[in-house]
C-alpha cells in the first residue's frame, strides 16, 4: 500500500495518528481484541451474494488450477526423497508466527498476508521451520549426540505472496518443497561442507534421479556476511567436487553487495526445460537462528525448491 | 549418473558371493551380499539391469533406499526386507546411507515356487517378505548371524528344508531347459533352434513362457543374450566381435541395449 493511499485513509477518519495509536499505545493483544472486533463488525454486514463477489474478486482464495492426484503423487515423490536423506518432513500449519520473514530477514512485510491472533499466513516454510529448530534447541527438546550432528527437517508446504504476479505461470499461492539443514560451527567450514553437499544430493536425487529433469546444474555465488566468502565458496566447491564428479558447479565469485538475504553462499539449481534453462531452486546460508537463539556458533542451511512451478513447466501444453 | 551395476565376477571389498550346493543348484544361482557404506552427501547408486530372476533381500540394517525406473516418475522409498521381482526396465536405487543386504539369488520362475506365488505377479514390484512369507521370520533369522557364511548357511537350511514340497510340472521344466539352452548355446542360437531341441511347437513355448514367467521366449532369449554381451563389454570395451554374441555388430548391440535399458551400455 502507497503511503499516499495510506494518508488519504487516515485523513478520512479524523485520526491522522491512528496508526501510532494502534502500533504503539496498544499491546499486540490489545490490537488484536480490537481487530477482532472490527472484522467482527464488518463481516456482520456481508450478505452471501456479496460474499461470493469477493471470493470472484480475490486472487488468494481460488482453488489450483491443476491435476490434483498428478501433481500429489510429484509431492509424495519429492518427500520420498527428503525422507530417505533423513530430513523429516513436517506438516506445517497455515500460518506462522506475525513476522516470521521479515523480523530476522529483509523481506517486506507488506509482501506477506498479516493476519491476526499474532499470525501471519505462511510465505516462507524455511522461516516457520527455523522458528520451529529455535524452540526444540532453547527447550532441549532436541539435543545434537555430539557437536557437529545436524537437525535436518522438510516440508512441502503452500506459500502465499501478496504482491502481483508478472510471470506466466506464476500464482499467488504455490507450493515450495523446504529443506533446512541445521548445526553449529565446529570449524574449518565443515557445517557448510557437510550442509550444502547434502542439500544438492538431495536436490540431484528428486530433479535428475527422479523427476527427470534435464541438466541440472548448480550456481554458488558469494554473498556477504562471512569473512571470506570466496574462499567458503571453494571449499564447499572442492568438498562436493572431490565426492562427485557427476554435480556440476560454477562459481560467481563477483561480490553482490545488494543481496543481503544470504550470507556467505547462496546457490541456484538450474535445469533445462524444452531448451531453456530455468531457475527451479535456490538456497543458501541464513543467520536465523543465530538471531532466535542470540548465538554465533549457530549455523542453518535453507534450500527451497519450486515443485509447482516444476509441474506447471513439464506439463505446459507447448 | 554415477551408479554402478556389480557383476558377480567383479570382485569388490564390498561383495561377497557364495554359490549353492548341489541339491539347491537347479535353483539358485548364488548367494550375495553388499556391504557398502556411504554418506547423505555422497549417496550410493546401484544399477539393476533387467532380469528375469527374483531375489530375496534380507535388509540388515535399517535404513531407508529409493528405488525408480528409468523411464517414469516415480520413486518408491523401501525400507526392511523384501522379495524383489523379475525386472524387464532399468532401475537404480539410491541408498543415501549406504546399504547391508544379504541376497539370494534365484534361477528365473524359482523364487515363487519356494514362497509359493508366481514370479510374474512380482514383475518389476517388491514386496514386503512378511506378506508374501508370513510365520517365516527369514530376516530375523538371517540378521542374528555374525557373518556371511553362517547366513549362508542358514537360508540353505531353509531353502532345503522347502524343497520336498516344491511342485513342478512338465511346462515348467520345459522352460527351465529352455532358458538353459538360451544360455548356453552361443550367441546366435534363437528361439526356433530351441523349439526344434526340446522339441515343442513355438505356440506351445510362447504359452508355457508366459504362464511361467510373463515373459514371451523371445524376450528372455534377447534378455540373456544382451547381460552375456554386456557382461564381455565390460570386460573387453566396443573391441569385442559382438557377432560371436549373437549380434550383427557392435551397432546391433548398442541399439539393444538403448532398447532394453533406454541407455547406451557406456551409460550403464
Amino acid at each position: 500500500m502507497s503511503p499516499e493511499v495510506i494518508e488519504k485513509i487516515l485523513k478520512k477518519t479524523g485520526q491522522p495518528d491512528l496508526i501510532g495509536l494502534l502500533t504503539e499505545s496498544l499491546s499486540a493483544s490489545e490490537l488484536n481484541s480490537l481487530l477482532l472486533e472490527v472484522f467482527n463488525r464488518s463481516v456482520s454486514r456481508y450478505s452471501a451474494p456479496e460474499l461470493l463477489r469477493n471470493y470472484q474478486l480475490n486472487r488468494f482464495v481460488k482453488p489450483v488450477d491443476l491435476d490434483f492426484m498428478r501433481f500429489r503423487e510429484l509431492e509424495t515423490a519429492v518427500l520420498n526423497v527428503f525422507a530417505a536423506f533423513r530430513f523429516q518432513p513436517q506438516e506445517l500449519s497455515p500460518v506462522s508466527a506475525l513476522g516470521s520473514c521479515s523480523v530476522v530477514a529483509p523481506a517486506d512485510q507488506k509482501k506477506i498476508l498479516s493476519a491476526l491472533r499474532g499470525t501471519e499466513v505462511l510465505a516462507d516454510a524455511t522461516n516457520a521451520l527455523a522458528l520451529h529448530i529455535a524452540d526444540l534447541k532453547q527447550t532441549g527438546r532436541w539435543k545434537p549426540g555430539d557437536p557437529s550432528e545436524q537437525l535436518r527437517l522438510s516440508a512441502v508446504h503452500r506459500h502465499v505472496r501478496t504482491p502481483m504476479v508478472v510471470h506466466a505461470g506464476h500464482t499467488p499461492h504455490f507450493k515450495i518443497g523446504c529443506l533446512v539443514s541445521a548445526g553449529r560451527d565446529t570449524g574449518d567450514f565443515r557445517f557448510e561442507m557437510q550442509s550444502v553437499a547434502e542439500h544438492l544430493s538431495v536436490l540431484t536425487a528428486v530433479f535428475r534421479d527422479t523427476l527427470k529433469a534435464e541438466n541440472l546444474r548448480f550456481k554458488f555465488m558469494t554473498r556477504g556476511g562471512y569473512d571470506d566468502p570466496v574462499r567458503l565458496l571453494e571449499r564447499v566447491r572442492d568438498h562436493i567436487c572431490s565426492q562427485r564428479s557427476d554435480v556440476p558447479i560454477t562459481l560467481d565469485t563477483e561480490p553482490a553487495t545488494s543481496n543481503t538475504y544470504y550470507k556467505g553462499l547462496q546457490y541456484k539449481a538450474l535445469i533445462t526445460v524444452r531448451g531453456q534453462e530455468i531457475e527451479i531452486g535456490d538456497g543458501g546460508f541464513v543467520d536465523w537462528t543465530q538471531q532466535f537463539l542470540q548465538n554465533r556458533k549457530e549455523r542453518l542451511m535453507t534450500s527451497g525448491i519450486g515443485v509447482e512451478w516444476f509441474y506447471r513447466l513439464m506439463n505446459q501444453t507447448t | 549418473m554415477k551408479s554402478q551395476v556389480i557383476y558377480e565376477d567383479e570382485a569388490t571389498r564390498y561383495l561377497k558371493i557364495a554359490y549353492p550346493t548341489a541339491p539347491l543348484r537347479p535353483y539358485v544361482e548364488y548367494f550375495f551380499e553388499v556391504l557398502q557404506p556411504a554418506t547423505l552427501s555422497n549417496p550410493l547408486y546401484l544399477t539393476g539391469l533387467p532380469s528375469l530372476n527374483g531375489l530375496l533381500c534380507v535388509v540388515l540394517n535399517d535404513r531407508h533406499w529409493l528405488s525408480f525406473h528409468s523411464s517414469a516418475p516415480t520413486v518408491q522409498s523401501l525400507k526392511g526386507s523384501r522379495f524383489l521381482g523379475p525386472i524387464s526396465h532399468l532401475f537404480t536405487s539410491i541408498y543415501p546411507e549406504g546399504t547391508h543386504q544379504f541376497l539370494v539369488k534365484f534361477k528365473p520362475g524359482m523364487m515363487g515356487r519356494f514362497f509359493g506365488f508366481p514370479d510374474r505377479e512380482l514383475e518389476n514390484g517388491q514386496v514386503d517378505l512378511s506378506y508374501l512369507a508370513p510365520g517365516e521370520p527369514i530376516d530375523d533369522l538371517l540378521r542374528e548371524l555374525p557373518d556371511f557364511q553362517s547366513r549362508v548357511n542358514r537360508i540353505e537350511f531353509v531353502l532345503l528344508d522347502k524343497l520336498p514340497n516344491l511342485k513342478s510340472d512338465y511346462r515348467f521344466e520345459l522352460v527351465q531347459r529352455a532358458l538353459h539352452y538360451f544360455q548356453s548355446a552361443p550367441g546366435h542360437a534363437g528361439v526356433s533352434d530351441v523349439s526344434r531341441q526340446l522339441p515343442v511347437t513355438y505356440p506351445s513355448l510362447y504359452r508355457y513362457f508366459t504362464e511361467e514367467l510373463g515373459y514371451s521366449p523371445k524376450y528372455c532369449q534377447r534378455l540373456i543374450r544382451f547381460k552375456k554381451a554386456y557382461r564381455l563389454y565390460k570386460l573387453h570395451g566396443s573391441i569385442y566381435p559382438f557377432e560371436e554374441a549373437g549380434y550383427t555388430d557392435f551397432s546391433h548391440f548398442v541399439r539393444e541395449t538403448r532398447l532394453l535399458t533406454t541407455k547406451v551400455p557406456s551409460e550403464l
